[in-house]
């Protein structure tokens, strides 16, 4: 049996071959479609250009895309809207998924199907979600209109996506929706593990149930915590298809975020150069944020 | 021993296995690549069909492979297409989006190809619209105009007649809109607009409103027209119809026109594309069509045939043969038939179309008086940028009606924006 | 006064009953163990006594005060846990501090008992140290630092040197014992392990199936098992078993010769069960009844050894249930001191006293004598 010694991976000094052979294909595939793109997107941000073409000779440095947006009205407007969708998306996200994870991980008649029905909105594709609240928030027929009159809330139909504030509130609404399936899902798992004992050392200390919720769940739930505030806060701030389905960013670019920009000025617009600025930094951005957020969580992952 | 032998032939059996599959695409026939969002549109995608049939049978060895694009997407994939080198042979585009294909030099100059197949397009409704530095890049393939449908139960019930202007749809309108089953929500509308979505619509149902004032949006020489009395006028009419609540809200144009075919909305002014809709809505036998009670109508280009300028000569050649067929007067006349819309050839035989279709007239008659008032959603000099216009447009209309604005103050806000989005 | 009274609690999972009728009274300040194989219900009588587990009926009492249906927090008792059960985001000082801070005890007066505690303790130098810089040896002191500082009526300790090692085992439990001594709370102490059980127990409950075989002190444990089970599972190692059928009146015949067993009257079957510790078999001829037998094993502990010895077939007994280790039926356990000359396969004489022998009937495994 002639086997190649040089290539026979069971040897101890050959074995961590295996290991980069296997991730041989992941990192090709990385370095074709984020770290390639990603390159060209910087290059391109630094040029006046409108639609690219590649295999033409590459137009001249500039730096006049940055200047336009720092100094453009539109782009602060686009950070603040993503600001502000981050900091309400999130906290409400968070409430909602560690309240009803809290409640299903009690043992009770039902339990696996109300954690079923926690987890649905998550497996809901995000257009069709879109339809359903922007059916339900229809300024005509819509249910919640129908809700607030009978209520006797408002006298007349309220035109949710006429008026910024409205429209902005509905997207957040939305994404509340879509989101704390996760952030309930990742804080069941994590108040799982921990050990029935600890509760019974509190129990027997003489702590109530709020005591118990704030000096022992929270705690030993705050690697787990980190991690799903980091991963919701990105995932609404890149998030697109929700509001663009929703809104397209307005009305009056009450729901225009930076991904929303970014789009509308690359494929509404033609104007790339300035789209891949406006990318650029929100990537700048995300990674500074992640960064400062993950602290110590590479040990808790 | 015996691994390596079967190594050897694993790896043997793997390359033949790839020459083999490569040989057929080598050999086989030739290829035309089609995109168009018309596909599986009831009469005007059957009309397509059959011209690739006729392309396919005097063409032997040649395939058209017909790909269906979203409208929404089509102007990314295109350009998609476009930039990344692999444009489609034959080239269908909206009116309003060619133009920036034009600017990169990637729709090739049609003249030659027009002389050369004495192709006569004197009369052809809206060709001026496909000139491009004075050249031909493309073929008009649908000039339309606006129709009003209206629901004529509707109206006898709250002893209305037919408006014939503004002042009397106005007050139509206003009747019309009611809270029938007495909830406290108006569920019944005068007339219905899209107000939500992309700003070349939304411009488009303003234009009901501002051309009946006497506006446009530039004049011929491109300068922008907007802080006139008349634009003043126009803006002033679409806000009160859509601050009064005549029109539903927030809703996208097909969701519009399916609640105006259920029997929802009274009046509805809009292209030859409504009539399919009403066929199949509830309120069928009450709708009736008859010209705009606004002169001139809206109206416009719809889209364009061309040819990708980087494509082998062959292909070139082969796409033209298309573009021939497209725009024969056979088929331009069995257009008229199944696209049930005024095909622009002038010549097209359009008395089958008047049988199948009985408001075909209309459509003539409304087609001719937009395309004699050179009425075009694109304004001149505005092409380029007429997607930055439309939405800004769409904006400041929002802005008027959200904050209650003058319309004085927002017609010299956007004649402003123009003027700086055209110095751009 | 803290004596705790437990009266007739039973507890049941549906069709399944975990306690049947477990009647208790235990004065102040006894140690009392509980202890029995996996599945006896000791543990789930402890979570009882501390409230964590509702009992389907009976009554428990704590210093005269019925608690039956008291929060856990309500009973003033506390609980040492065999992992621990520390807090692992707070400090030593603020794990002991815990119970109290829950209760709202002033800061002043918590820092007093808890340097007291890690005083006694010996943790005093680890105050500020969180728990998973401390080895396990620490954090069961820690543990019992938690539960002293809250001065309760009686602590409850579940399997609390189970995850120990052998040394450190043995350190703590002489440290759980002088702890006791010196602070002299009433103490439940659940184990499975009878050496735990005999060290430290005023009084030793014995459990098997959720009923209790035996109350008493080790001593009287030891020399005066009540049945045949725990018989078994006092000692190490475990008392041999035999079967002897019986010759006379109290007359029967064991390892090959006729003994007077150490009846007060004839007892009603044939057959009797026979239980002999393998301590109170000596080598040599010294005792009153001298046999030989052939070790096949020999266990070395250096100042004693183990002879496993064949057993004749009249005297083989299986009993599966027994309390006592796993052992094959045709053998039985010699533990003997200054036995250097014994060696495998080399038949030796052993010799034994009557009067030691424990006397059971084959049928209920009460004891006879």
């Amino acid at each position: 049996m002639s086997r190649s010694a040089f290539l026979d991976l069971a040897r101890p000094s050959r074995r961590h071959w295996l290991g980069y052979l296997l991730l041989l294909p992941a990192v090709l595939l990385i370095g074709l479609i984020i770290a390639y793109p990603l390159f060209v997107s910087v290059d391109l941000s630094f040029q006046n250009v409108g639609i690219p073409r590649l295999d033409q000779p590459r137009r001249p440095f500039t730096t006049m895309n940055y200047e336009r947006l720092f100094t453009s009205p539109e782009f602060w407007n686009a950070s603040w809207t993503t600001l502000k969708l981050v900091v309400i998306v999130s906290f409400f996200c968070f409430l909602l998924g560690l309240g009803t994870a809290l409640l299903v991980n009690n043992r009770f008649k039902g339990q696996s199907l109300a954690r079923l029905l926690v987890a649905l909105p998550w497996a809901v594709p995000e257009v069709v979600a879109v339809v359903v609240f922007a059916w339900i928030f229809d300024s005509s027929f819509g249910l919640m209109n129908w809700v607030f009159i009978r209520l006797g809330l408002v006298d007349t139909t309220i035109s949710w996506f006429s008026s910024p504030e409205a429209a902005f509130a509905v997207v957040c609404v939305t994404m509340v929706w879509k989101g704390y399936p996760f952030v309930s899902i990742m804080m069941l798992a994590g108040l799982q593990s921990i050990p029935e004992d600890f509760y019974n050392a509190a129990r027997v200390d003489g702590a109530n149930a709020w005591q118990r919720l704030i000096n022992i769940t929270l705690p030993s739930l705050m690697p787990v915590l980190g991690v799903t505030l980091i991963l919701v806060m990105l995932w609404v701030f890149r998030d697109f298809s929700i509001i663009y389905v929703m809104t397209g960013g307005g009305p009056l670019k009450a729901t225009q975020t930076l991904s929303i920009m970014t789009y509308e000025q690359a494929f509404g617009f033609f104007k790339m150069g300035y789209a891949s600025a406006i990318g650029v930094v929100t990537l700048i951005v995300c990674v500074i944020a992640s960064r400062l957020l993950m602290g110590r969580a590479p040990e808790n992952i | 021993m015996r691994m390596l032998d079967w190594k050897r032939l694993a790896a043997a059996g793997l390359v033949t296995l790839g020459t083999m599959t490569a040989l057929p695409a080598l050999a086989q026939n030739k290829v035309l690549k089609f995109v168009s969002w018309q596909k599986d549109e009831r009469g005007t995608g059957d009309w397509w069909g059959s011209v690739i049939k006729e392309f396919e049978a005097t063409h032997p060895g040649v395939k058209i492979e017909w790909t269906k694009v979203e409208r929404g997407a089509f102007a990314d994939t295109m350009t998609t297409l476009f930039a990344g080198g692999q444009p489609p042979d034959i080239v269908h585009l909206a009116s309003f989006e060619f133009q920036k294909f034009a600017a990169n030099g990637w729709l090739e100059p049609l003249d030659p190809y027009i002389k050369s197949a004495k192709l006569d397009l004197k009369g052809w409704a809206g060709q001026d619209t496909c000139t491009w530095n004075k050249q031909n890049v493309c073929v008009m393939m649908l000039y339309f105009g606006y129709f009003m449908a209206y629901n004529e139960e509707l109206l006898k019930k709250e002893g209305l007649e037919v408006p014939k202007n503004y002042a009397e749809f106005l007050t139509a309108a206003r009747k019309l809109t009611k809270d029938i089953n007495g909830d406290g929500i108006v569920d019944q509308f005068g007339t219905g607009h899209e107000t939500r979505g992309g700003g070349g619509q939304y411009m488009s149902e303003m234009m009901n409103y501002t051309l009946d004032a006497g506006a446009r949006w530039t004049d011929e020489n491109g300068k922008v027209t907007i802080n006139t009395p008349q634009m003043i006028e126009g803006l002033t009419r679409w806000k009160t119809i859509v601050k009064e609540n005549l029109t539903p809200r927030d809703l996208a144009a097909g969701e519009v026109r399916q609640l105006f075919a259920d029997g929802k909305i009274a009046l509805k002014m809009d292209g030859p594309w409504l009539w399919p809709i009403i066929q199949k809505g509830k309120a069928r036998d009450q709708i009736k069509l008859t010209t705009v009670p606004f002169n001139p109508p809206v109206g416009g280009s719809s889209n364009v045939l061309g040819i990708a300028s980087e494509i082998s000569p062959e292909n070139k050649k082969l796409a033209w043969d298309f573009i021939a067929i497209a725009t024969s007067d056979k088929f331009q006349s069995s257009y008229a038939t199944l696209g049930a819309s005024p095909p622009p050839d002038p010549r097209a035989d359009t008395t089958g179309a008047s049988k199948e279709t009985p408001h075909f007239d209309l459509l003539v008659k409304a087609t001719k008086a937009a395309a004699d008032a050179k009425v075009d959603r694109i304004p001149k000099g505005l092409e380029l940028q007429f997607n930055e216009f439309a939405k800004m447009v769409m904006e400041e209309s929002q802005r008027m009606i959200i904050q209650d604005l003058d319309p004085k103050v927002v017609a010299a806000t956007m004649q402003k924006k123009a003027e700086t989005l055209q110095q751009q | 006064m803290a004596g705790i009274s437990i009266e007739r609690v039973t507890k049941s999972y549906g069709p399944l009953q975990v306690l049947k009728d477990f009647s208790l009274e235990i004065t102040d300040g006894e140690f009392v163990v509980f202890v029995g194989p996996s599945g006896c219900g000791k543990s789930t009588m402890l979570k009882i006594l501390a409230g964590l587990e509702e009992a389907t009926s009976g009554t428990v009492r704590i210093g005269g005060r019925d608690v039956t249906d008291l929060a856990p927090g309500d009973r003033d008792i506390a609980m040492v846990f065999q992992n621990y059960a520390l807090y692992p985001h707070l400090t030593v000082a603020r794990n002991m501090g815990f119970g109290l801070k829950m209760r709202g005890m002033p800061a002043a007066e918590i820092e007093r008992r808890v340097n007291e505690a890690a005083q006694i303790l010996g943790v005093a130098h680890l105050l500020d140290r969180k728990p998973k810089a401390l080895s396990g040896g620490q954090r069961q002191r820690v543990a019992l630092g938690r539960a002293i500082v809250r001065e309760p009526q009686a602590f409850l300790m579940d399997e609390p040197l189970s995850n120990l090692d052998a040394k450190l085992r043995v350190h703590t439990r002489a440290e759980i014992s002088a702890l006791h001594q010196r602070l002299k709370t009433t103490t439940i102490y659940v184990t499975h392990d009878q050496t735990e059980a005999m060290t430290m127990a005023d009084r030793i409950v014995i459990m098997r199936d959720g009923e209790i075989q035996q109350i008493a002190d080790p001593d009287t444990m030891f020399r005066k098992p009540a049945n045949l089970f725990v018989a078994g599972f006092i000692g190490s190692p475990g008392m041999n078993f035999f079967r002897a059928e019986l010759t006379g009146a109290r007359t029967a015949r064991l390892l090959g010769r006729e003994i007077e067993l150490p009846l007060a009257k004839a007892p009603g079957t044939r057959e009797l069960l026979v239980g002999l510790r393998p301590e109170y078999l000596s080598a040599g001829a010294t005792g009153p009844v001298t046999f030989e037998a052939t070790p096949r094993l020999v266990e070395s502990l250096g100042s004693e050894k183990y002879l496993y010895l064949d057993l004749a077939e009249e005297n083989r007994t299986s009993l599966k249930d027994a309390g006592s280790d796993d052992r094959r039926a045709d053998q039985f356990i010699a533990r003997v001191m200054d036995a250097d000359h014994v060696t495998q396969g080399q038949p030796v004489s052993l010799s034994f006293d009557p009067a030691r022998l424990h006397l059971f009937d084959p049928q209920t495994h009460l004891a006879l004598n």
